[in-house]
This record gives structure tokens, C-alpha cells and sequence, in this order.
């Protein structure tokens, strides 16, 4: 598909390259919670903000992603363009949420959210995971990640590679489903779908849930700039309910959509994992 | 802050670790987490891995090494960080050759034939250590002309062992885009990535349209672009590919080179409405090759058994004649 690559390289504007640089996640000076994130349950936690514009209701989406990088969740965002509307307010913007939700941020044309949502991911994954495994190397060993030979960093990032195949993963995906998106939205749906299925095949356990925003949508009149939750965490995308998503009416509520997503953690975390529990079949037998 | 291209050709790179200078000939090409560069070494010319990811850097350098010697990948030679940047780089076997073409013509037939046998065989090697390639895209396969063999593989970026989740592929090539199974590395998915290109090359998709279709509308659009395939004795072993009756690189490469005559089956096929296009008419003819061709082996068959029954019936009379002193 050579027209998208074309478009790409002479409609983006001048920053583009500075969006698009991989950008490390900024949990240096958080170093002590990403430790206790791990340690308390071995399993990574993030939020998806998939957006094409400005927030303007509700919260300061970047207090918000601030918020949920203490709590121990990574926010990405990646904004999906057309023909460059974000403009530069958005992409600051999206840029900002990402930086102060230690993720990454992306401004990509609809035919490469799919790419790059399983991008973004899988490499915040392994930056976090990065992070746990040199924190435990400095103390045990008492070696900065700086000062690892090439060699000794090749089977660090075996460690790493196979933790990341392994760990748990609950995920947040929150739409932004105001009038502009109603074009991309079937590509959205499907970015979804895809990311989904890239990451229920790994072998640890896997959560998503799905929320949009704005909430303005028919039976929710009352409170029209509530987050709507699409799906819980659940082992599976629900394609039905995500296939019912439609564009609402209303602004981009992004702050409150991050913390409708930290509140879909903490009640979790409140419930019994069921994740825990074994999947084998119980034939009878009786004992611990 | 590092940009695209963050070097400039004529510069020279210090490894910190080993001290060993390389200079910078020219950009080889940049992909999603790094570029490559052609360099120069003091034992010869070899391409050069940058990366600000040191991670990657280190992954792809255990991938090599796990694959050192005979495998269609290039070989290893050294790793290092550069001095005085945040950046890291491996140094491996520089291939010089032209990627596979991403789009073939009708003409081109008897090439694709030989190139998807080349890939199937080094498939098979990577599949014998327990690895996949995951993105078996055409420009990661070079054609490299003088040597043995010609074809070699590039960016083990993807390269997963078998049983893990793929986590580098290609939208145009991957099964689960185009819900032929999950995206699981198993030996299968490079087989469906090879066939999957066999088929876009002469059916170039509308990738950006069908992404936002469901996966089950791009199936069926497949389905279509395999009826247009010029070759429909081996458009059969394509869907025994997408079937998943094809699971190893050895039963591929078998059924690819003496692929079995099916003929209810391409006439079911020949029976179908054909799209107007480029391979459309070619395929007709292909098709329509194949009833002339079982006449005449069905002509020379009743020849030789009349030949005999005739020599049979004079031997016979013959040996009676001289049996009952006719003669």
C-alpha cells in the first residue's frame, strides 16, 4: 500500500519526527513504585487513550495521568489523524498525558493504529519489566543497567523478553468517540480487535476492558459527559458491544475517561481475581 | 536528541566496550526501532545495527546468535554501545542484494515458483532450531545474486521462538489479519505469510479499506483473489496453506514443486465468473489447458493397447497355424 507512506511523508508537519521518536517512559524518579507494582502482584497494568483531538471537559487529563502513573498504571496515547486536524495543541496535549503517565505517545493515520497500538504496548511492557529487572540487578549484584557489558544485557533482555510473555496484563482501552472519530471508527473498532488477539495468545493471563467517551448516548441523558464503560475486564474482547459503540454527542472528556479507567483497577483489585484461579477441570478430588 | 538518520555517512563510530572504530559508509535502510548502515571494518565492509533501544539491541543480538551458522540470516560479528551517545549497535554480515518485489505480473510466474521454493527451504532451517520469522514481509527477503544460496533472509526482529506470541509482523502477510488462525509463532504462520504473499503480489489489497472491515469480509476477499491466481494447481496448495492442512516447510516445499493435479477441482473453478483483470485472463487459459492435454495422453494409451492386442491376436494365429500344419 504505497499511498498511505506517501501521504505520510509529505502531509506531516514539521514536528512530526519528534512525535513519532520512540520516547522512554519516565519512571526514574518512580522507581519505588513500579518495584512495589511488581512485587505485589506480578502483573502490569495500562491504559490505551485512543483520541484525534483536544480534551475539553472534566479534569486535566495530564493531573489525571499523573494520577494513575502513582497508582502504578502506564497511560499511552495514540492520536488518530486524517489529514493532520490534530493540530498542535492536540498533539502537545497527547504528548503530555503520555510523559506524565510514563508511556509512550503516537500520532499515526488510521491504517497504522492497528501496528501501532501492538507497538506501544508490547514496548511499555518491556520498558516496565526493564526497569523491575534492573532495579533487582543493582541490588543483588550492585550494578547499574549503565554498567552492564553488551553481552551481560543480551541474556538481562532474555529475562525480560520471557517476563514479558508471562506477566499479566490488564488493560484499559478508552475511545474517544466524539462526532470527529465517526469516520475512523470502524477502523478503531477493528485496531482493537486485532490488539486484543495479538495479546490473549501470550502465555500469561490477559484483561481488557473497554470504555468511551463522551457518554452522551441514548438512555444516558442525565449525566451526558460520563465515561461509558463498553466492557469490564473480562479474558476476551466482547466484538458485539464494541461493534454497538457508536459516535456520541459531546465534548472529549479525557481526564475523567482516565480516571474512570483507574476506578475499573482499584475495583478489581478490590474483588477476588478470578484470574488466580486455576483453569484446569475439578474432577472430585478433595484437599489444599 | 537523536533524529532519523543519526548518522551521516563518512562519520566514524567508537565502540565503548571494545574500541573498535567503524566508519560510516551510507544508510542500508531505517526500520521501526533503529537503522542500518553499511560500515567499514578494519577486516572488511559488514552492516551495522543502531538502535537508541538497548534492549532491542540486545534481543535481536541473542536471536542472531542462537541462529549463528547456516540459516539464511546474517551472521553475527560484534555488539557494542557507541561512545559518548546513548546509542547501541551490533555489527553483522552485510547482504548485498535486491528485496523480493512486492507486486509480480502474469509474466512473472515462473520466477515466483522458484523464489517461494528458495524461501520454503530456508523456512525449513529456521523451523529445524525451533524459531519462526513472523515477518516474512518481502523486503525482509533479499536475492542475492552469486551466492548459495541466492536467497537470504533479513531483520530477526520478529524472529520468536515457537509456542510465544508474534509480536513483529505485517498486516499483508499475517494470518490472524486475515483470520486464517491466531498469532501464535508456529511453523504454520510462516507458511501462511509466504502464501499470503504468493497471492498479494498479483492481487495487490486495499489494506487501509480492508482494515476497517471485519476479519471475516478480508477472508472472503482473499478467497476471491485465489480464484484469479494464475496457477490453480498451486492455487490449491495456497488453500491447503490457509486451511492449515500444510504445517510443515517440508510438506509445503513437496506439494509447491509437484503440485497434485486436482481436476474436479479446477473445474470448479474454471466454472466460476471471472473477474475482469490482469491475471484474470491467464488463469482462463490455464485452466482451459488441461482437457486437450488429458486428451492426448488418452489418444497414446489406446495406441499401445490396440498395437498389443493386435501383435497379441497375429502371435496367436501364428502359433495355431503352425500348430495345425496350415502352413
Amino acid at each position: 500500500m504505497p499511498q498511505p507512506s506517501r501521504m505520510q511523508s509529505s502531509g506531516g508537519c514539521a514536528g512530526r519526527n519528534v512525535w513519532r521518536e520512540t520516547r522512554p517512559y519516565c519512571l526514574a524518579r518512580d522507581k519505588l513504585e513500579v518495584e512495589e507494582l511488581t512485587a505485589k502482584q506480578g502483573v502490569i497494568r495500562q491504559v490505551l487513550v485512543i483520541t484525534d483531538g483536544c480534551s475539553n471537559v472534566g479534569e486535566d487529563p495530564v493531573a489525571c495521568a499523573e494520577r494513575a502513573r502513582r497508582a502504578g498504571v502506564i497511560v499511552n496515547v495514540i492520536g488518530v489523524v486524517d489529514q493532520g486536524e490534530i493540530g498542535r495543541q492536540g498533539q502537545m496535549e497527547a504528548m503530555s498525558i503520555a510523559d506524565a503517565g510514563g508511556g509512550m505517545c503516537r500520532i499515526v493515520r488510521p491504517s497504522e493504529l492497528s501496528a501501532t497500538a501492538q507497538m506501544v504496548t508490547h514496548q511499555t511492557m518491556q520498558m516496565t519489566l526493564q526497569q523491575v529487572v534492573h532495579q533487582q540487578l543493582l541490588q543483588v549484584v550492585g550494578k547499574p543497567a549503565e554498567d552492564l557489558t553488551p553481552a551481560e544485557r543480551a541474556r538481562v533482555m532474555q529475562v525480560v523478553d520471557r517476563l514479558e510473555e508471562e506477566v499479566g496484563l490488564e488493560m484499559v482501552v478508552a475511545i474517544d468517540v466524539s462526532a470527529s472519530m465517526k469516520d475512523k471508527m470502524p477502523t478503531v473498532r477493528e485496531a482493537i480487535r486485532d490488539l486484543a488477539l495479538s495479546l490473549q495468545v501470550r502465555q500469561g493471563p490477559f484483561e481488557v476492558a473497554v470504555i468511551a467517551f463522551p457518554g452522551d448516548f441514548p438512555g444516558n441523558e442525565e449525566s451526558p459527559a460520563a465515561v461509558r464503560v463498553v466492557q469490564p475486564f473480562q479474558p476476551q474482547l466482547d466484538a458485539d458491544a464494541l461493534a454497538r459503540v457508536l459516535v456520541a454527542r459531546g465534548g472529549t472528556p479525557t481526564g475523567p475517561a482516565i480516571l474512570r479507567a483507574l476506578e475499573l483497577f482499584s475495583t478489581k483489585q478490590a474483588e477476588p481475581g478470578f484470574a488466580d484461579l486455576p483453569e484446569r477441570r475439578w474432577t472430585g478430588e478433595t484437599g489444599t | 536528541m537523536p533524529a532519523a538518520g543519526r548518522f551521516q555517512p563518512g562519520v566514524w563510530v567508537t565502540g565503548r566496550w571494545t574500541g573498535e572504530r567503524f566508519w560510516v559508509e551510507r544508510l542500508l535502510g531505517a526500520g521501526a526501532n533503529g537503522e542500518v548502515y553499511l560500515v567499514r571494518t578494519r577486516r572488511g565492509r559488514a552492516a551495522m545495527k543502531v538502535s537508541s533501544l538497548a534492549g532491542d539491541i540486545a534481543l535481536e543480538w541473542s536471536v542472531m546468535e542462537a541462529l549463528r551458522g547456516g540459516s539464511y540470516f546474517p551472521e553475527p560479528m560484534l555488539i557494542d554501545d557507541v561512545e559518548g551517545a546513548a546509542l547501541y549497535f551490533y555489527v553483522m554480515e552485510w547482504i548485498p542484494g535486491r528485496p523480493l518485489p512486492a507486486r509480480l505480473t502474469p509474466a512473472d510466474a515462473g520466477r515466483m515458483v522458484k523464489l517461494v521454493a528458495h524461501v520454503a527451504a530456508g523456512l525449513g532451517l529456521l523451523h529445524q532450531r525451533g524459531y519462526a520469522f513472523c515477518d516474512l514481509k518481502p523486503e525482509n527477503v533479499l536475492w542475492c545474486d552469486g551466492f548459495t544460496p541466492p536467497l537470504r533472509f533479513v531483520d530477526v526482529g520478529g524472529v520468536t521462538p515457537f509456542g510465544r506470541s508474534v509480536r513483529q509482523f505485517t498486516p499483508a502477510v499475517d494470518r490472524a489479519f486475515w483470520d486464517l488462525g491466531t498469532r501464535e509463532s508456529d511453523p504454520a504462520y510462516d507458511l501462511c505469510a509466504l502464501a499470503l504473499w504468493c497471492v498479494t503480489a498479483w492481487v495487490p489489497p486495499n489494506l487501509a479499506a480492508l482494515a476497517s472491515q471485519p476479519p471475516a469480509v478480508r477472508r472472503a476477499w482473499l478467497d476471491r483473489a485465489l480464484r484469479n491466481f494464475p496457477m490453480p494447481e498451486r492455487a490449491a496448495v495456497l488453500r491447503d496453506v490457509f486451511a492449515g492442512r500444510l504445517q510443515t516447510s517440508a510438506a509445503f516445499l513437496q506439494a509447491w514443486q509437484h503440485p497434485p493435479l486436482r481436476p474436479s477441482r479446477m473445474l470448479g473453478h474454471a466454472g466460476h465468473p471471472r473477474h475482469a483483470g490482469v491475471s484474470g485472463g491467464t488463469s482462463a487459459s490455464a485452466g482451459l489447458r488441461l482437457p486437450p492435454a488429458g486428451k492426448r495422453r488418452h489418444d497414446w494409451t489406446d495406441r499401445v493397447m490396440w498395437g498389443a492386442v493386435a501383435s497379441l491376436a497375429g502371435v496367436a494365429a501364428w502359433a495355431w497355424g503352425t500348430w495345425l500344419h496350415w502352413f
